[in-house]
């Protein structure tokens, strides 16, 4: 029977004519579509999606690269500023002249201590930010605090450098738990875009397998902490090009030493009190300033302008839609996963190197035995090692896990029982190229331990829900040992090898238990994170109540979202599991119900 | 700071160690000003009224009007190194009384041109001093000229000074003859000639030619008309005596010379003598008949010689000398014959200082009634006559110290009633404690030994006319009885508290405060000697004008002071000199109590302090503020003095100070302390920089903020702002035909209201109405089309929506779902309709959405409450009205 050719054309129905314009599309639902795009005769959708996620990759590249560069920058400043300040406020005729009976040394511990102590205070309240904020956001607000503190070295009174010290001390573990995982989440979306076919097959409300983004995150995690490790070297630079020209070479200025590395006790006993030859001007302080000051800026503007956004909108919101009392609660609550348990140790060795290499090290070592003027090159030596080394982070993509990390810990183990059977003398630079390839090295092993750290938590707690809280323990661990290091400031030299040697050991032993553990399957048990309740109320749900919500929403089951609350034993299993009805935050995100980001 | 001290000549004593060439305290107001290297950039910052100016550095030419600003110029010293002076270097100083050029004594030759002078119509006085003239400069001489100098220069002949100054000598002018009242020649020591007849017919009274090589036997070929008096270093007695004889000279004052004896001619020679000085000239004994041979001597100076014995007085003959002063201080003199003096009955002065008498008895005085002053410092004294001082009624000076005087409670052993000067060594080992004094004194000075620490009783419990106090050395301590100091001293003016005598009138508990209370005391000065522990404070002098605090820092234990420890509570307090205090700060605190204080000397003070305060307090500041021989401390707290002191115009400051701040580049150029702070020290810039950099970083910070803010309330903002504009830019819709007026949204249960309140008073016809077309939904939405297309098109073909609001509306799907359709047609739509709020009952604002919240706080036209009482129902009426009309 034949058909009758239509009176009108009908949307899809192909004319007998046969169209050129046809493309192989099938009939069907598609056909309007293809009316609409018919204009463009070689649009290919795949391709076309192809490039959108191309696109998409490069975006979380470039917010890598940029929060990388932006935090380094950042940091170096912040530490450039801070090591110049208080080499010219330890002369004793610069304080004299300049500031009189200001009391500057006084101001100068009060603002260590609000560096060092203010921190202990972060797990009370960086969850908190973190996610009223968002990751991005206190990532940029972090840095505006350290440009703060660059700023108020301007006028430097104790109304000002005080209180900015606090505000920084304040920031430091925000700053890094957001940093954090920040790195991790772009991995996540590293894969999801690399793979978008495999989700589209598995649908939207799939998870993506366990440790599927692990590769990405090696590779992220390994950008970020070489360029990191730059920014020491970055801080040397105000050193280099300003400072030197103003220092007393090592004859005069370790005239009183007497003993160093080993055998040394505190920072520099017998230091000269006067390192400085002629004062600096203060116009070209001013101009040093302000170069920091820029570059500062400049660190806040690549953050704000080239960082994306690390959730969706409306992932954030549900993010925070969990109650702020659960978001206080949940860094405590995370103490019964024993993975955490097992690797305190190695969070708190990881903040202890990082200070001895920077004070114990460079001061007891290098400048106690070369001199003032050299502690620059030692430094960049110990920056140039661990940039270069966090590459080596990438084996993780071929050996176990464990490796990079307990090579790391190795190496500083070596390291620091050398440096238990090291004295040099003071005033002698013939085996100074020791101290630079010892630096080095530690740089090696910091860098391996650093990536190893970071991609091991990105690992280990994929889900975003709980990562901040993870990255907030883990830098707040650190800035215990930074504390302690600080209390510490004054033991012997032996005293604080042997601290950094027994923490190393049982970091190690700690974490290889943890890895057995693992082996063996035991589960760890992590605390549920509860479901989001939405009480915002924006214009993006202008509904009050969401009277859309039907009791169909509930019937999909609670599994979904306590993906790991496993043995649901205990007290915590006493209380009723609530109805999860509605999807998980992270489904609600797959599925796209917001305006995408960037 | 301008490197030139400006004083007035009342103050010139305070300062007198900067106008050691010009030191004429005659004059209202002197400039030194040092190390000068450019004179016009240095004479800019001088007071043009200066009278007498001090030029010390280094400027080798004179150009011409150098001065020509200072008319009233009357003394100028100049020690430049100057090499020339241009012609009419020195023009316009017609006032100029006295004129020096010092210079060190080099081979340096300064060059005059011959009129240099002639502007100078009223100079008295030239002093070249250093620099070598030209032996034929010839230069003019101006008129009045009566003292010349021409000292420490190269000329080695008298006669050359004819050819330098050609006026001095008779004939090459028309004037008849030249008379100096003095010509200095000293210390010229080449000078060892004189060549005959070149100074012809000069007339001199004082010749000065100490410390040259010149023999007096050459000045009688000189050819001067007259000579009264000489001084001469290198003479013996009788070449001496010669001048003396040749020219009948009226004095001979020979120092430091080697005379040693003075034989019988040459003493016969000097008949003419009114004055002569022997000081220092070996004499170990002096020829009989010495004072007969000079029977015109009034003044006899016979110190630092070796006389073992006076014989002035020849017993056996009766001759009477009119000698008035004689000195024999410094010899050798340990018995006194008993008539040693006594044929000197004219005499008025007597110096026995610093020999070694042990005795004096009253008759060895006995001739002298006219003898005022007694000088016996220095000599033992062991034993004292008992009425010593009897025969000596004139006497009103005595001077008694180093000496182990005993003193004696008799009434007689101060001698006659005149006594009012009296110097006194208190003995170390005081028997009676009690210290007998004459009764009315006017003057006394007080020495204590060492170590004395006992209680000194004063035995007439006051002196009334005892003006002028002096105790030196510690230890003192005055038992004043029941009376106070102003009880005891009454009349004292000047008090002088030498060698720690302070700590003992200092009370010793916390407080350390001046204990004398002294009504009428002017003038304080305190000496300290370097090992006072404590400073204390001088409070409570109401009549003081003038203290000096000197040496008062310890030298073992320097601690620093504030000027407030120091000095309390002086009202008349004109001129203050700190030395050597430790005075470390100095703010506007101190001078809060020093009203009437005019000068501030502060000298020898290590690292100075000036706070920042003084500049608040400057209007009531001193006047002059000299900081001399001290620093000011390298700190930035002292940066703001320099350009303060540019500026002040009340207060003159002085600051020399040459001293390196520590880690300053020695290399640069500008090496003094201001420049060395402004390159140092904070500026506003910083300040500004800090403030404009931490705005822009809290401004970037408040970003995160503003970001949560983004989701809220910004975009109710922007849709409140575009309803206002269109507001403002009057009904934009004129042209649009609607078919209603109003769309009233309402629930069911507000429907009684609605149709019994609202539909008469909109509906119904004026004047009870205002005749508009309602849409209610119940009677006006179009059957079978879905009722939320119905809302929505009602809506937009309405001009106005009106909800009426109450808190089941509000708990109604149905209602809050036209509420928010209405809404979001006003944020979303690009001509909003306007949008009205009736509210039945009170809502809280937390019960709204978000933007009503926010309109109902910034756009309260729009929202109105339905009044209970009825004769507020007439407000609603309007109000709608307005709204609708």
């Amino acid at each position: 029977m034949e058909v009758e050719p239509p009176l009108y054309p009908v949307a899809g129905a192909a004319g007998p004519q046969g169209d050129e314009d046809r493309h192989g599309v099938p009939d069907g639902p598609e056909a309007p579509l293809d009316e609409l795009v018919g204009a463009y005769p070689n649009y290919n959708e795949e391709e076309e999606e192809r490039r959108y996620y191309r696109r998409k990759r490069l975006g979380v590249v470039k917010n890598v690269l940029a929060a990388s560069t932006g935090v380094t920058l950042t940091y170096g400043v912040y530490l450039g500023l801070l090591q110049m300040q208080l080499i010219l406020h330890y002369d004793e005729t610069y304080r004299e002249v300049k500031y009189g009976n200001m009391g500057l040394p006084d101001i100068d511990s009060k603002m260590l201590m609000g560096i060092n102590v203010t921190p202990i205070a972060a797990l009370l309240y960086t969850p908190v930010l973190i996610r009223f904020f968002g990751t991005k956001w206190m990532m940029f607000l972090a840095v505006g605090i350290y440009a703060l503190f660059v700023s108020t070295n301007y006028w430097e009174r104790y109304y000002t450098l005080v209180p900015s010290a606090v505000a920084l001390g304040m920031a430091i573990v925000p700053l890094w738990a957001s940093m954090g995982n920040y790195i991790t989440r772009m991995s996540q979306k590293y894969y999801e875009y690399s793979h978008y076919k495999e989700q589209d097959e598995q649908g939207p409300q799939q998870r993506p397998p366990r440790g599927s983004h692990a590769p990405y995150l090696l590779v992220f995690q390994a950008i970020f902490y070489s360029f990191f490790h730059l920014s020491f070297a970055c801080a040397q630079l105000p050193m280099i090009y300003f400072l030197n020209n103003y220092l007393y070479d090592l004859n005069h200025t370790l005239i009183n030493v007497q003993s160093c590395g080993t055998k040394s006790q505190g920072i520099l006993n017998g230091f000269n009190k006067t390192v400085l030859r002629t004062l600096p001007r203060s116009k070209n302080l001013i101009v040093v300033e302000s170069v920091l000051m820029a570059v500062a800026f400049l660190a806040m503007l690549m953050v704000l302008g080239l960082c994306g956004a690390a959730y969706r909108p409306t992932e954030e919101i549900d993010l925070r839609s969990v109650g702020w009392g659960n978001i206080f609660q949940l860094p405590f609550k995370h103490v019964r996963d024993f993975r955490l348990r097992h690797l305190v140790p190695f969070f708190i060795y990881s903040g202890f190197e990082v200070l001895f290499a920077c004070t114990g090290f460079a001061l007891g070592y290098g400048v106690c035995s070369m001199g003032l003027e050299r502690l620059a090159y030692l430094l960049i030596a110990y920056s140039l090692g661990a940039s270069a080394s966090s590459v080596l982070g990438l084996l993780g993509l071929w050996l176990p896990r464990s490796v990079p990390l307990v090579a790391g810990a190795g190496l500083h183990l070596l390291l620091t029982l050398s440096l238990f059977f090291w004295a040099p003398a003071p005033r002698v630079l013939q085996h100074s190229w020791i101290f630079y390839f010892v630096a080095a090295l530690w740089g090696v092993g910091s860098a391996l331990n650093k990536t190893g750290l970071s991609t091991l938590l990105g690992i280990l707690y994929e889900d975003k829900e709980r990562q901040d809280f993870i990255f907030t323990i883990y830098h707040w661990w650190q800035a215990v040992a930074i504390f302690v290091v600080y209390l510490g400031s004054s033991l012997p030299m032996k005293a604080k090898l042997a601290v950094l040697l027994v923490t190393l050991v049982a970091a190690a032993a700690s974490y290889l238990w943890m890895e057995q553990k693992l082996q063996q399957g035991l589960v760890p048990r992590q605390p549920r994170i509860p479901k989001p309740q939405h009480k915002v109320r924006g214009y993006r749900y202008l509904e009050e109540d969401n009277s859309d919500e039907s009791d169909m929403e509930g019937e999909q089951g609670q599994g979904d979202c306590a993906e790991d609350e496993a043995p649901q034993a205990g007290p915590l299993g006493a209380e009723p599991a609530g109805p999860c009805r509605k999807p998980c935050p992270y489904e609600q995100a797959l599925g796209g119900d917001g305006p995408e980001e960037q | 700071t301008s490197n030139c001290l400006v004083t007035e000549g009342s103050r010139l004593p305070l300062v007198s160690r900067y106008f050691t060439f010009c030191r004429h305290s005659k004059l209202s107001f002197l400039a030194a000003c040092l190390s000068v290297s450019n004179l016009t950039q240095t004479l800019e910052v001088v007071p043009r009224t200066v009278e007498g100016l001090c030029l010390g550095g280094t400027v080798s030419t004179l150009l011409p009007d150098a001065f020509s600003a200072f008319p009233g110029l009357k003394v100028l010293a100049l020690s430049l190194h100057l090499t020339q002076l241009l012609p009419g270097a020195l023009r316009g100083l017609g006032q100029l009384q006295s004129l020096s050029f010092f210079d060190s004594p080099l081979r340096r030759s300064l060059f005059l041109p011959p009129d240099a002078f002639s502007d100078l119509i009223s100079l008295q006085r030239l002093h070249i001093s250093g620099p070598c003239l030209d032996k034929k400069a010839g230069i003019r001489l101006p008129p009045g000229l009566q003292w010349l100098g021409v000292t420490l220069s190269c000329i080695q002949d008298v006669g050359e000074l004819a050819g330098m100054f050609p006026d001095l000598v008779q004939g090459s002018s028309s004037r008849v003859s030249w008379t100096l009242q003095k010509l200095d020649l000293s210390s010229n020591w080449k000078l060892k000639m004189a060549s005959p007849g070149s100074l012809q017919g000069l007339q001199v009274e004082i010749l000065d030619l100490t410390r040259t090589p010149l023999d007096a036997v050459w000045l009688k070929g000189l050819g001067l008309q007259k000579l009264d008096v000489l001084y001469a270093q290198t003479a013996t007695a009788e070449l001496a005596a010669e001048a003396v004889a040749h020219f009948e000279l009226q004095g001979l004052i020979v120092k430091e010379s080697k005379i040693g004896s003075i034989s019988q001619e040459a003493l016969a020679s000097c008949h003419s003598l009114k004055t002569l000085g022997l000081s220092s000239t070996g004499l170990t004994k002096l020829p009989p008949g010495f004072l007969t041979a000079m029977p015109r001597l009034q003044r006899l100076e016979l110190s630092g010689n070796q006389l073992q014995s006076a014989v002035l007085c020849m017993n056996e003959t009766g001759d009477v000398s009119g000698l008035t002063t004689l000195d024999l201080s410094g010899n050798r003199l340990r018995i006194l014959p008993p008539a040693a003096f006594s044929c000197l009955p004219h005499l008025r002065e007597l110096l026995l200082r610093y020999n070694q008498l042990l005795s004096l008895e009253g008759y060895l005085f006995q001739e002298l009634q006219q003898l005022e002053t007694l000088k016996l410092d220095g000599n033992p004294l062991l034993h004292l006559g008992k009425n010593w001082l009897a025969a000596l009624p004139a006497l009103t000076t005595l001077s008694l110290l180093d000496t182990q005087i005993r003193m004696s409670p008799e009434p007689g052993f101060w001698g006659a009633k005149n006594l009012h000067t009296l110097s006194l060594k208190l003995p170390a080992l005081p028997a009676p404690a009690v210290l007998f004094l004459p009764m009315y004194l006017t003057s006394l000075e007080l020495h204590i030994a060492s170590g004395t620490t006992e209680h000194w009783t004063l035995s007439p419990a006051i002196f009334p006319s005892l003006e002028t106090l002096t105790i030196s050395g510690g230890g003192l301590k005055l038992k004043l009885g029941s009376q106070n100091a102003s009880g005891v001293f009454p009349a004292l003016q000047k008090l002088s508290l030498l060698k720690n005598s302070l700590d003992a009138f200092c009370s010793q508990g916390t407080s350390n405060l001046f204990l004398w209370q002294l009504p009428k005391l002017q003038s304080l000065r305190v000496w300290g000697a370097g090992n006072s522990s404590r400073p204390c404070l001088i409070t409570g002098l109401p009549s003081l004008r003038e203290l000096k605090l000197a040496s008062l820092q310890s030298i073992t234990q320097p601690r620093s002071v504030q000027l407030e420890e120091l000095v309390g509570d002086l009202p008349q307090l004109q001129a203050l000199v700190l030395s050597s205090t430790g005075l470390k700060s100095l703010s506007a605190a101190a001078f809060q109590r020093l009203h009437s204080l005019q000068v501030l000397v502060l000298e020898y003070e290590k690292d100075l302090m000036l706070q920042d305060s003084l500049r608040e307090y400057s209007p009531q500041m001193p006047h002059y503020i000299y900081i001399l021989e001290s620093n000011l401390a390298c700190h930035c707290a002292n940066a703001w003095m320099e350009p303060w002191v540019k500026r002040s115009t009340k207060t003159y400051i002085y600051i020399r100070d040459n001293r390196l701040c520590p880690g300053q580049d020695r290399l640069s150029a500008r090496g003094s302390l201001p420049s060395f702070l402004w390159d140092h020290c904070p500026q506003t810039l910083e300040l500004k920089l800090f403030l404009a950099s931490s705005a822009l970083v809290f401004m970037l910070i408040a970003l995160p903020l503003l970001q949560e803010a983004r989701n809220s309330w910004i975009p109710y903002l922007q849709a409140l702002f575009r309803v206002w504009l269109q507001g403002l830019r009057g009904k934009g819709d004129k042209g649009k035909r609607f078919l209603f007026d109003v769309f009233v949204s309402h629930c069911r249960q507000d429907q009684g209201w609605v149709i019994e309140e609202l539909l008469p008073a909109l509906e119904g016809f004026l004047p009870a109405g205002l005749g508009l077309r309602l849409c209610l939904p119940e009677r006006d939405f179009e059957p079978g089309k879905d009722v939320v297309d119905n809302v929505v098109d009602s809506m937009l073909s309405s001009r106005t929506t009106l909800c009426v609001l109450s808190g089941q509306a509000l708990c109604n799907p149905r209602c809050r779902l036209e509420l928010r359709l209405a809404t979001s047609l006003l944020l979303a739509a690009p001509s909003p309709p306007v949008l009205l709020l009736v509210f039945l009952e009170p809502i809280s604002r937390h019960q709204l959405p978000g933007y009503h919240r926010l309109a109902r706080l910034l756009r309260r036209g729009d929202y109105c409450l339905w009044p209970e009482e009825e004769e507020r129902k007439s407000g609603f009426w309007t109000w709608l009205r307005s709204r609708l009309g």
